[in-house]
C-alpha cells in the first residue's frame, strides 16, 4: 500500500484547534517568563515546545517542562541557566571523579517560601494547556493506546486473526469542543492546585499536647499531663510529609470507592468465579492430593488393562 | 492501565514537585501541583469509567442480506454486519475504540470492522462491514472488544462486551443438476411422481395403451379408443415408486481434521448437501447417517423443504465438529486457549477474580508428574539432585552433631545428653528436610524456566474458567489442575465451542497414527445393513467416509456392501482426498529434492495415499462399486447419474 495516498494527521483539520492552543500556551508561557524578567532565556521554552511541535515529538511535554523546570530552578538560585548546566556538570563530574568542587550545584533552601505574581498562574496554565494538548496531538498522530507487542506469525495459518484496534486515534473522532472544553478546565485546575499550594504554604508542625483535644472532647474528665510540646520538625519536611498523606490518603479513598462500585457491578459469572477461587484456595492442598490419587489409580487401571 | 507514556509524565512531573519543594521555589512548585494533581484527577475520572461505566456498555448486533435482517447464512455469499455500541451511563467515555471479533469462518470482505469516538448516552459508535461465508458450519459472533482511554493516552483498558449470537451457515444453494444455482427459476419444478420408474403401475400418469385383458379394473378401459379400434383397450400408467438416496456420512474424527471449512468433513458435506438439493429439486427422496465411531443418527428417507432443511441443518451441525483426543499436549491446545479466553473473557482472568498464588508453580508442579515417561534428561537431573541432596544431608548432619556439642560445651559442660536423643533430634530433622527437599527437586528446574512457570499459570486461570463455565462443581478446578486428560478434552471443547482451529498430533510416541477411527468400519457396516433392510426398492446408498486408513480392516463394510447388491441397490464410495497433495492419477506432484526432508515426506506420504486409493478402488471394483475421491469434482456427477440410471431404466431424466 502506498503511504502517498493517506493523509497526514498532523495536517487534519480535527488537529488544527489543539495546534492553536499549544501555541497559545508556549506564548503564554513565554510572556509570564518575561515578566519574570528572565530576559532572551524567556524564550527557551517557547522554542522547546515549537520544535517539539514541528518534529512531532512523542516527548515534547516532558522536554518543554524540563526546560521550564531548569530555567525557573535556574532563576532560583540567581544563575544563568547556563551557569547552572556548568555548576551541574562540575557537580557530576566531583562526584564520580572525586575531589572537592569549588561550589554547589544545589542549594537547598527547604521550603515553600516566596511568592508568585498572576503571571505565574498564567505561567501554570499554559504548561498545563500545552502538556494536554501536545499529548492529545500526539494520540491523534502518533498513537493513542500502546501498540500491539505480540509478534505476528512467522506464516499466516489458517485461522490468522484480522489485525485488531488501531493504537491511533482518529480525526474522525475529535469533537469540536474537545479543545473548548480543556481550554475552560486549564483555570479550574490552576485554581485547585492554587489554593492546594496556598493551604499547604500555611502548614506547620503541630504542637503535641496529652490528651489531644480528641481525647479531650471524647472524655472531658482528663487532664492535661503538661505542657504542649511543639514537634520540632522544619516547614518543608512538615509540608512534604502532608502532601504525600493527603494524595495518598485521597487516592487510597478514592480508590476503595471506585473498587467497592467495581465490586458491586460484578456479574454473575465473575461473583461464581470469586467464590470458586475463594474455595480452591482454602481447600487446595486436599483437593490437590486427592485429585493426584485419582489419576494415578486410573493410569493405573489403564495400565492394567492393557496388560 | 497506565501507559509508559503516563508513567514518564508522571515521573517527570515528581521530580519537578522535588525540585520545586525542596528548591524552595515558589512558581516550580505550583506548577508541579497544578500537573500532579490535574494528573490524579485524570486517574481517577478514568478509574471511574473503566471499573464501573464500561459495565454499562451493551452491544446490539444485526446481519442482513442487503434487505432484511437474517437468521441464517448462505455459504459463499456476502453479508452485511452492522453493530451498535451504547452506554446507558451518566459519565460518557471520552474515547473508546471498539472493534468487531469477526469469528472464524467468515471472511472480512469490505468496510470496517472498527471505529472510536466518544460514547456516551444517545452518542452510539456504529460499525458497518460486509463478510463473506466460504463454506458450511456454524459462526458465532461473540462480542465486541473495547479499548478505553483518556484524551491524553495516559491511561488505558481493554474489556470485552460479550454478544454471543451463533449463526448457522448453510451450504451453497445447488440445482437439479448438482450445479450452484444462480437464479431462483419459478414453477420449473416437476411435479411428484416426473422420475418415477418408467414401469407399469398404478399413478396417474399415462404409460401406455394395451390390450384389454381379463381382470383389467374397467375404470382403466380407455373407451374413446375402444370404440375407435372396436377392441377393449386399457390405459397403463406409470409407476410412481420413488427414487431414494441414503447418505452416509463419516463423522469420525479422521476427516475432522484441520480448520472447520477446510478440512475433509467440509468437503464431504459440500457433497452430500448437493446431492440432497438435487434430490429435492427431482423430488427424489433422500436419507441420511451420520456415523462415527460410536455413535448413528439416522434420517429416514424423505423429501418436502421440511426435511431438505432438517439434513441441511444436521449436514452444517456436522460440518463444525472438531476432532477430539484424549491424550494430547495439554501445552499446545493452551496457547491457542489461553489468548483466546483473554481476548473473549477478559473480565474472566482479571486478578481480581481469577488469582495465581505466586507458589503455585513453585512447590507444586502442575501437573503431578506421577505416571508420566521419564525424560532422559529429567532422569539425570535426579540422579545429580539425589547426588547432592545426599551430600547436602551428610553434611548436615555433620554440622548438627557438632552444634549440638558446642552448645551442650557452653551450657553445661559436667551434664551429657544421651546419645540416643542425639540421634533422634538428628533423625526428626532429616524427617523435616525431606518435604523441602521435594519442594526444592521441583523447584529447581523452574528456576530456569520462564515458559513452564508462565504454562502453571495459563493453567490455573484457565482451569478456574473451564471449571465454572461447564459447572464441573467445587472440585472441578483442582480435578483440571491435576488431570491432564480432562483438561486436555474440556480445552478442546472450549476451542470447539468458539470455532477456534487447533492442532492436534497426529501420531502418537510409537508412530501410529491416532485418527484412523477403525470403529467406524462396523458401525457404517451396521448403519448399512440396517438400511437395507428398511429399504423399499432400488435404492442408492452413498458412503461418504474415509477408509484411505483402513485397508485391512473393511470386511465388515464390504459384506454390508455384498448384501444391498445382492438387494438390487447400488453403492457409490466417495473418499475425502487430504488437502494438498496430488490427486490419484496426478503423480507425485512437484519432484522435488529428496534430500530435501519436507519434500521427501510429502512425497512418501503421497505415494502411500495413492496407493492406498487403488487398493480401496480395486476391493470394491470387483463387486462393482465405484469408488471415487472426494476433492476432485466427479462425486456429485457420478452421484446424480447413477440416480438417472435408478429412475429411468436408461431412458435418462426428464428435463
Amino acid at each position: 500500500m502506498s503511504t502517498t495516498n493517506q493523509p497526514d494527521p498532523w495536517q487534519a483539520p480535527a488537529v488544527r484547534g489543539y495546534w492553536l492552543l499549544c501555541l497559545v500556551a508556549l506564548l503564554a508561557v513565554t510572556l509570564a517568563l518575561v515578566f519574570r524578567k528572565l530576559g532572551a532565556w524567556s524564550l527557551l521554552p517557547l522554542l522547546a515546545g515549537g520544535l517539539s511541535l514541528a518534529g512531532r515529538w512523542r516527548s515534547g511535554p516532558l522536554l518543554t517542562v524540563a526546560v521550564l523546570g531548569w530555567i525557573l530552578y535556574s532563576e532560583r538560585l540567581g544563575l544563568s541557566p547556563l551557569d547552572l548546566v556548568e555548576r551541574v556538570l562540575f557537580t557530576l563530574v566531583y562526584l564520580f571523579f572525586g575531589g572537592r568542587p569549588r561550589y554547589t550545584a544545589v542549594r537547598l533552601s527547604f521550603g515553600i517560601g516566596g511568592r508568585f505574581l498572576i503571571s505565574d498562574l498564567v505561567l501554570c496554565a499554559g504548561a498545563l494547556a500545552y502538556c494536554a494538548a501536545h499529548y492529545r496531538l500526539v494520540g491523534l498522530a502518533a498513537h493513542l493506546y500502546p501498540p500491539d507487542r505480540r509478534r505476528p506469525p512467522s506464516r499466516p495459518p489458517a485461522w490468522v486473526r484480522p489485525p485488531g484496534i488501531e493504537p491511533r486515534r482518529s480525526e474522525r473522532s475529535v469533537e469540536p469542543r474537545e479543545v473548548v472544553r480543556l481550554a475552560a478546565l486549564v483555570p479550574v485546575w490552576v485554581a485547585v492546585g492554587g489554593l492546594f499550594w496556598w493551604w499547604l504554604k500555611e502548614q506547620r508542625a503541630p504542637v503535641l499536647e496529652w490528651p489531644s483535644p480528641v481525647w479531650r472532647v471524647i472524655y472531658p474528665v482528663l487532664e492535661p499531663t503538661g505542657p504542649p510540646t511543639p514537634l520540632q520538625l522544619p516547614p518543608v519536611l512538615w509540608q512534604v510529609i502532608l502532601l504525600i498523606w493527603v494524595l495518598g490518603l485521597g487516592l487510597i479513598a478514592a480508590g476503595a470507592v471506585i473498587g467497592y462500585l467495581g465490586w458491586r457491578r460484578l456479574s454473575p459469572t465473575e461473583a461464581a468465579l470469586y467464590l470458586q477461587d475463594t474455595l480452591w484456595r482454602e481447600t487446595c492442598r486436599e483437593q490437590r492430593l486427592l485429585n493426584r490419587w485419582l489419576v494415578w489409580a486410573r493410569r493405573r487401571r489403564r495400565r492394567e488393562e492393557k496388560s | 492501565m497506565l501507559t509508559s507514556r503516563g508513567w514518564w509524565f508522571l515521573v517527570a512531573d515528581l521530580a519537578l514537585l522535588a525540585l520545586g519543594l525542596f528548591g524552595g521555589h515558589a512558581v516550580l512548585l505550583l506548577v508541579a501541583l497544578v500537573l500532579l494533581l490535574w494528573f490524579v484527577g485524570e486517574w481517577l475520572l478514568f478509574a471511574l469509567r473503566s471499573r464501573v461505566m464500561v459495565r454499562r456498555v451493551t452491544v446490539r448486533r444485526v446481519v442482513s442480506d442487503g434487505r432484511t435482517e437474517v437468521a441464517t447464512l448462505w455459504a459463499g455469499q456476502t453479508f452485511q454486519v452492522h453493530v451498535e455500541v451504547r452506554l446507558d451511563g451518566a459519565v460518557g467515555l471520552p474515547h473508546a475504540a471498539v472493534a468487531d471479533w469477526l469469528p472464524f469462518g467468515l471472511e472480512h470482505a469490505a468496510g470496517s470492522a472498527q471505529a472510536d469516538g466518544a460514547l456516551r448516552r444517545g452518542q452510539p459508535l456504529r460499525l458497518a462491514y460486509e463478510v463473506r461465508c466460504p463454506a458450511a458450519g456454524w459462526v458465532r459472533f461473540e462480542g465486541v472488544q473495547l479499548q478505553l482511554g483518556d484524551l491524553q493516552g495516559f491511561f488505558f483498558h481493554t474489556t470485552f462486551v460479550a454478544d454471543v449470537v451463533p449463526y448457522r451457515v448453510l451450504p451453497r444453494p445447488v440445482d437439479a443438476s448438482g450445479h450452484p444455482a444462480t437464479t431462483k427459476r419459478h414453477n420449473l419444478l416437476p411435479p411428484p411422481g416426473i422420475h418415477r420408474l418408467h414401469r407399469p403401475g398404478s399413478g396417474s400418469e399415462l404409460l401406455d395403451l394395451r390390450d384389454y385383458r381379463p381382470g383389467d379394473p374397467p375404470k382403466t378401459i380407455a373407451w374413446k379408443i375402444s370404440a375407435r379400434r372396436d377392441r377393449l383397450i386399457t390405459k397403463e400408467f406409470e409407476s410412481e415408486v420413488p427414487v431414494r438416496c441414503t447418505l452416509f456420512l463419516d463423522t469420525s474424527n479422521s476427516v475432522r481434521i484441520g480448520a472447520a471449512g477446510q478440512n475433509a468433513l467440509s468437503g464431504l458435506v459440500e457433497i452430500a448437501s448437493a446431492v440432497a438439493q438435487a434430490n429435492s429439486a427431482n423430488r427424489d427422496l433422500t436419507g441420511l447417517c451420520l456415523f462415527g465411531e460410536e455413535t448413528v443418527r439416522v434420517v429416514r428417507p424423505a423429501r418436502g423443504s421440511r426435511h431438505l432443511a432438517k439434513v441441511l441443518n444436521l449436514l452444517v451441525d456436522a460440518a463444525t465438529l472438531a476432532p477430539t483426543a484424549p491424550n494430547v499436549p495439554v501445552e499446545g491446545l493452551m496457547q491457542v486457549a489461553h489468548p483466546l479466553a483473554q481476548e473473549v473473557y477478559p473480565q474472566l482472568m482479571r486478578p481480581e477474580v481469577n488469582r495465581v498464588p505466586f507458589w503455585l508453580p513453585w512447590i507444586w508442579p502442575l501437573p503431578a508428574p506421577d505416571g508420566r515417561p521419564t525424560s532422559l534428561r529429567r532422569a539425570i537431573y535426579g540422579v545429580l539432585f539425589t547426588f547432592g541432596a545426599l551430600i547436602l544431608l551428610a553434611a548436615w548432619v555433620l554440622l548438627s552433631y557438632a552444634i549440638i556439642d558446642l552448645i551442650q560445651e557452653q551450657l553445661s559442660p559436667s551434664w551429657k545428653t544421651p546419645p540416643l536423643l542425639i540421634d533422634l533430634s538428628v533423625l526428626a530433622t532429616l524427617i523435616a528436610a525431606i518435604p523441602l527437599l521435594r519442594v526444592a527437586y521441583h523447584a529447581l528446574p523452574l528456576l530456569g524456566s520462564a515458559r513452564r512457570r508462565r504454562l502453571a499459570r495459563w493453567r490455573k486461570r484457565l482451569a478456574a474458567v473451564l471449571a465454572l463455565r461447564y459447572r464441573l462443581g467445587p472440585g472441578g478446578l483442582a480435578a483440571l489442575l491435576e488431570d491432564d486428560e480432562q483438561m486436555a478434552l474440556w480445552l478442546q471443547r472450549f476451542l470447539a465451542e468458539h470455532r477456534v482451529p487447533y492442532a492436534l498430533p497426529l501420531y502418537d510416541a510409537s508412530g501410529r497414527y491416532l485418527f484412523a477411527c477403525p470403529g467406524k468400519v462396523e458401525v457404517l457396516a451396521r448403519a448399512l445393513v440396517q438400511a437395507v433392510g428398511k429399504g423399499h426398492d432400488n435404492e442408492l446408498f452413498v458412503l461418504l467416509a474415509d477408509l484411505l486408513e483402513l485397508p485391512h480392516q473393511l470386511d465388515p463394510l464390504l459384506r454390508a456392501v455384498r448384501v444391498a447388491l445382492a438387494r438390487h441397490h447400488q453403492v457409490v464410495v466417495v473418499c475425502p482426498w487430504p488437502a494438498g497433495l496430488p490427486t490419484p492419477g496426478a503423480g507425485l506432484g512437484e519432484v522435488g529434492s529428496m534430500a530435501e526432508p519436507q519434500a521427501a515426506l510429502r512425497r512418501v506420504a503421497t505415494r502411500r495415499f495413492q496407493e492406498a486409493f487403488q487398493q480401496l478402488r480395486r476391493t470394491f471394483a470387483r463387486m462393482g462399486v465405484p469408488v471415487v475421491w472426494a476433492a476432485g469434482g466427479e462425486a456429485i456427477p457420478l452421484i446424480l447419474e447413477r440416480m438417472d440410471r435408478l429412475r429411468g431404466l436408461g431412458r435418462g431424466r426428464r428435463r
